[in-house]
């Protein structure tokens, strides 16, 4: 597994992220999986429209500009006022910024001394960056509903649920462009087997790389139990083959890349 | 110029005299005392404050205030002449009566200390007691403001607070809604249910976790009573209740599932136990139409 430096080549944003050319008067659409985001320059204003398609295909990616479709009537226009718009706008792809409770198909048990690799996809969303590198918009491109992570219902945390399943070989996975994939090893180092049926993955930690066949990962995690109720969490670099994008540093930056953790915080 | 020396000549006995020193004495005791006493007592609040929250720094702050500034006005007449131990002997005295007097009041202080120990709630907060809803504004030595949400004000004493039971409706993160509903007899209950957790899956306003509860309370006189419950943060509580009883109505009607209302079945005795319809209207008969 390699571990990059952050100053190394970063990797070139696949279509249709990265940016767009846009005069002013004209309106670009971008098919992000369900979501159809509409964005229109004008002189002293950007107006972004956005509609949520679920029978569309999640490998849907494309970018028209100029395009000729107008947004649906009665659909909510955004506007973002500026002293003078540039013909330039980004679209970048950013992971989410709560946790992301992930799911495996069925409970597994991982015994005592033995370790995983889990696969698990998170939904991206898109946030519209203008050329002075000024955020403008952030727009989930799934929708992903929410969850409560914890113990109980007094203490944990609001998280993001995936619809995708945990998988512990990503091949069955499937290309997945409008999410990312993170590799998360766990490992048991106590002598009580572990039981996975959720795991909660620090998603806003996390930075974004670009893997082969455009598909986008996060830099992997090794969970490791033991007995005292407490998990070592270590963020490691990213998978072989992935490079990082040249893209904002996580939403939440971490100091410190191994820190320890309640058990519960991470596994249910 | 003449004047002037003959006024200071009259005040010189008068200021020289122990009575006006001690009256200056008092006086810049007030002076000083006064503002010393209400800058030591914010400086305390501050302070407080940042330990253990703005609520009990203030009610603090009310008792070295009036602490400091009772202690002032004692030390003022002292200087003046006045001799204390009067004041402490008639004080016992006054103090029984002052004390019926003033027990509620006495009691509302007291209780605000508990409160302050105790800490049911914050400001901030959103409470529920005595049937009235409202948000703490603030926390005195008295009693507890609330605002209500019909923006009405209202004042709680400390001593109904320590008394009463309270509801804190933002202590926790999240909050479960409940909508009881009875379906018709002949629903498929699989499938109700089945349509109740797809409304959850697709709300993004709901949670996921903790689990929807799907329960069979009871078979009703006229529907089979179900309680359905859902999760929500306490921000989005009122919008997820909107949204948790509207999507129902409307899942429930796209799939055919009945919410029946009110029914009975009469049933003839010594005859057919099969129920008869009843006759419809007779159409040879003109209807009168009701004004309006």
């Amino acid at each position: 597994m390699n571990n990059p430096a952050r100053d190394a080549k970063a990797a070139v944003l696949p279509a249709p992220w990265g940016a767009a050319a846009m005069q002013e008067g004209v309106r670009a659409l971008w098919r992000l999986g369900p979501l159809e985001l509409w964005v229109r320059r004008r002189r002293h204003e950007w107006r972004v429209a956005a509609r949520w398609d679920p029978s569309a295909s999640s490998e849907r990616v494309t970018r028209q500009v100029p395009a000729e479709e107008e947004p649906q009537k009665g659909m909510q226009v955004l506007r973002f006022g500026q002293s003078e718009t540039t013909n330039s706008l980004r679209v970048l792809p950013v992971l989410a910024s709560l946790p992301v409770v992930c799911r495996p198909e069925g409970p597994f048990v991982v015994h005592a001394g033995q370790s995983v690799v889990a696969y698990v996809g998170t939904p991206l969303w898109a946030r519209l960056v203008t050329a002075e590198a000024d955020p403008l918009h952030e727009v989930d491109i799934h929708r992903p509903s929410r969850s409560w992570f914890g113990p109980n219902t007094v203490e944990g945390e609001l998280a993001y649920a995936s619809r995708t399943s945990l998988h512990l070989d990503w091949k069955d996975m499937g290309p997945q462009p409008t999410r990312a994939l993170t590799r998360i090893e766990i490992s048991n180092d106590g002598t009580r087997p572990l039981t996975v049926s959720e795991i909660n993955v620090p998603m806003p930690h996390l930075e974004l790389g670009l893997g082969g066949t455009c598909s986008m990962w996060t830099e992997s995690l090794t969970l490791t139990s033991a007995d005292d109720g407490l998990v070592n969490v270590e963020i490691g670099g990213f998978p072989d083959g992935v490079t990082p994008l040249d893209l904002p540093l996580p939403r939440v930056p971490r100091a410190e890349r191994r820190f320890t953790a309640g058990l519960t915080q991470f596994f249910r | 110029m003449h004047f002037l020396e003959t006024t200071w000549t009259w005040l010189q006995p008068l200021l020289a005299g122990e009575l006006a020193q001690g009256i200056l004495r008092a006086l810049l005791l007030l002076l000083v005392g006064i503002p010393l006493s209400r800058l030591l007592a914010r400086t305390a609040s501050v302070v407080v404050s940042r330990l253990v929250g703005s609520d009990r720094a203030q009610m603090l702050r009310g008792f070295i205030w009036y602490g400091l500034l009772f202690m002032v006005i004692l030390s003022a007449l002292r200087e003046v002449g006045f001799d204390l131990s009067v004041l402490l002997g008639a004080a016992g005295v006054l103090s029984v009566a002052v004390g019926f007097a003033s027990q509620t009041s006495a009691s509302n202080i007291i209780s605000g200390l508990f409160l302050l120990v105790e800490r049911p709630f914050s400001i901030g907060d959103t409470i529920e007691v005595d049937n009235v809803q409202g948000v703490v504004l603030s926390i005195d030595l008295l009693s507890a403001k609330l605002r209500t949400f019909d923006n009405l004000y209202v004042r709680v004493p400390n001593e109904t607070l320590v008394k009463a039971r309270i509801t804190n409706l933002t202590r926790f993160p999240i909050r479960r809604i409940d909508v009881p509903v009875g379906v018709a007899y002949d629903s498929d209950l699989e499938q109700v249910e089945q349509v109740f957790r797809e409304l959850v899956d697709r709300e993004p306003v709901l949670l996921q976790t903790p689990a929807p509860l799907f329960l069979i309370l009871g078979f009703g006189d006229s529907s089979v009573n179900l309680r359905l419950s859902a999760w929500a943060t306490r921000e989005d509580f009122v919008a997820a209740r909107v949204a948790l009883h509207r999507g129902l109505l409307n899942a429930f009607r796209d799939a055919g599932i009945e919410i029946p209302f009110p029914q009975r079945v009469v049933t003839y005795l010594g005859g057919s136990t099969s129920p008869e319809p009843l006759p419809g209207p007779d159409p040879a008969v003109a209807v009168e139409e009701a004004p309006g």
